[in-house]
């Protein structure tokens, strides 16, 4: 059974340069910010940003969660601390089940190297059976149709190329928790359909999903649950329509 | 280019082309490996902030695949220098194994050194320029283009502290027939030992911090 649950998670990270004085001076810290997480004193005397605060949820199989929020508000962050990328300052992160994420499209590529040679890369940093490989990379080519040009390095791609190329190798193998940041928004039309297709079935194999999205529809298409992020902090928790109701009633 | 140098440093030195060619030759070979892993070590993080944003891989991965990289490098070089060595180093007996564990000594240090600069440069960006002046300056007062005999035993600490000789001395002399001195072993030891620990403490207190560095 795949779940994801959190307990009372909080994230900070501090201020790397900047003009810490300004930071940290009264009226910087309280100001009210819409966007980005709180500002506060860090521990040795640093500005930090607070990115999560008390957050706790718990998701299980055949749940799909859309993130909803203002740019800045913890979309990301919230995903990235599931994938375990950035590690709760307290509180607990507990996941069952092989974890994917797709973050950024074109990201992990290598652009000197070619198609073929990417889907290989990208499988073995994704850790997938190198004995099926032959298969990943024969569902891929039939996916993207990207055809010879799977024989060409990838920077001649363009960027809805290499977008169709790092979705279908992250899609190909079933997991049991998807997380995507904005991604299926890439491609041409007929690539988003092609991509609402597999993704669909896709989850019929992922346990969970989560997707941060500011499109209403997508997030319509493919979530059954709606968490609204504001400052880090959740704000609503609960079906879809109610979150996007919430979110439009309260913040527009 | 090594040919070139090697003529050069042979008529100023007044020695015989074909003793110094494999001398400079592996020289030049170990220092290329040597330094091109650590400049490029003080981006392993950095350069590789997409893919540390995108899935949680051990760091220890990122420092491997710089190292593999200039070992990939570093085999073209030989594609020149192991021929040299093969017709011009006359000393080529059993001994010459022996430049097998200065191998496993020089990987050791270039790893825990390499894993060092990564975490240090992803926390502060400009010791990256650092790394790299040191580096460049670093190839005079190492034994590379002149032989560490020509010092006949005055300031010798000229050759015991500086690391990168050693690091040199325990691949490049088994390989031409005089084992490395003693105490390039028990150095290059001391340091793997100390440097791993140092490298294994700091990744246990800051390996956290890292992706908000980078």
């Amino acid at each position: 059974m795949a779940s994801i649950e959190f307990k009372n998670v909080y994230l900070e990270y501090p201020v790397l340069g900047g003009d810490k004085k300004r930071l940290l001076s009264k009226q910087v810290l309280q100001q009210y910010l819409r966007t980005g997480g709180m500002l506060e004193k860090g521990g040795s005397g640093s500005a930090a940003v607070k990115a999560l605060s008390d957050v706790s949820f718990h998701l299980t199989q055949g749940d799909r969660l859309g993130l909803i929020g203002h740019n800045g508000a913890g979309k990301s962050t919230m995903l990235r601390t599931i994938a375990g990328i950035y590690p709760a300052t307290k509180g607990s992160v507990h996941l069952d089940g092989v974890c994917s994420s797709l973050f950024s499209m074109a990201l992990g590529l290598d652009p000197d190297a070619t198609g073929y040679e990417n889907i290989r890369l990208m499988s073995l940093l994704r850790n997938f059976d190198m004995n099926k490989i032959d298969e990943i990379i024969f569902d891929v080519a039939e996916f993207t149709e990207l055809g010879s040009y799977l024989d060409m390095p990838v920077r001649t791609y363009s960027s809805g190329m290499a977008a169709r190329l790092s979705f279908a190798v992250v899609t190909s193998q079933p997991c049991d928790i998807l997380l995507i940041d904005e991604g299926i928004g890439a491609g041409d039309a007929s690539f988003q359909e092609k991509a609402q297709a597999r993704i669909k079935a896709f989850f019929s194999k992922a346990g969970v999903m989560v997707i941060a999205s500011h499109s209403d529809a997508l997030l319509k298409q493919f979530c059954n649950k709606g968490m609204v992020l504001e400052q880090g902090q959740v704000k609503f928790l609960g079906s879809l329509d109610d979150a996007l109701g919430f979110y439009s009633s309260s913040f527009n | 280019m090594v040919g070139g140098i090697s003529v050069v440093y042979a008529t100023v030195f007044n020695m015989p082309v074909s003793d110094l060619l494999p001398f400079i030759g592996l020289g030049i070979m170990i220092w290329m490996l040597i330094s091109t892993t650590l400049a490029d070590a003080c981006k392993a993080y950095v350069a590789n902030r997409a893919v540390i944003l995108e899935m949680p891989l051990p760091y220890s991965h990122y420092v491997l695949k710089t190292i593999a990289t200039n070992v990939m490098v570093t085999a073209h070089h030989m594609v020149v220098v192991v021929p040299i060595v093969l017709i011009l180093d006359h000393n080529l007996t059993w001994q010459t194994l022996l430049f097998v564990p200065g191998l496993l000594l020089l990987f050791a240090n270039l790893f825990w050194a390499a894993s060092f600069l990564a975490l240090i440069c992803a926390r502060f960006h400009d010791i990256t320029l650092v790394v790299a002046s040191v580096i460049q300056l670093a190839i005079f007062v190492t034994p590379i283009f002149w032989r560490p005999e020509m010092l006949e035993g005055r300031r010798s600490f000229i050759l015991d502290a500086n690391p990168f000789y050693h690091l040199i001395a325990v691949v490049r002399q088994p390989i031409l027939g005089n084992a490395a001195p003693d105490f390039s072993y028990i150095f290059l030891s001391v340091t793997a030992v100390l440097g791993i620990s140092l490298v294994g403490f700091l990744h246990k207190n800051y390996r956290k911090r890292i992706v908000f560095w980078i």
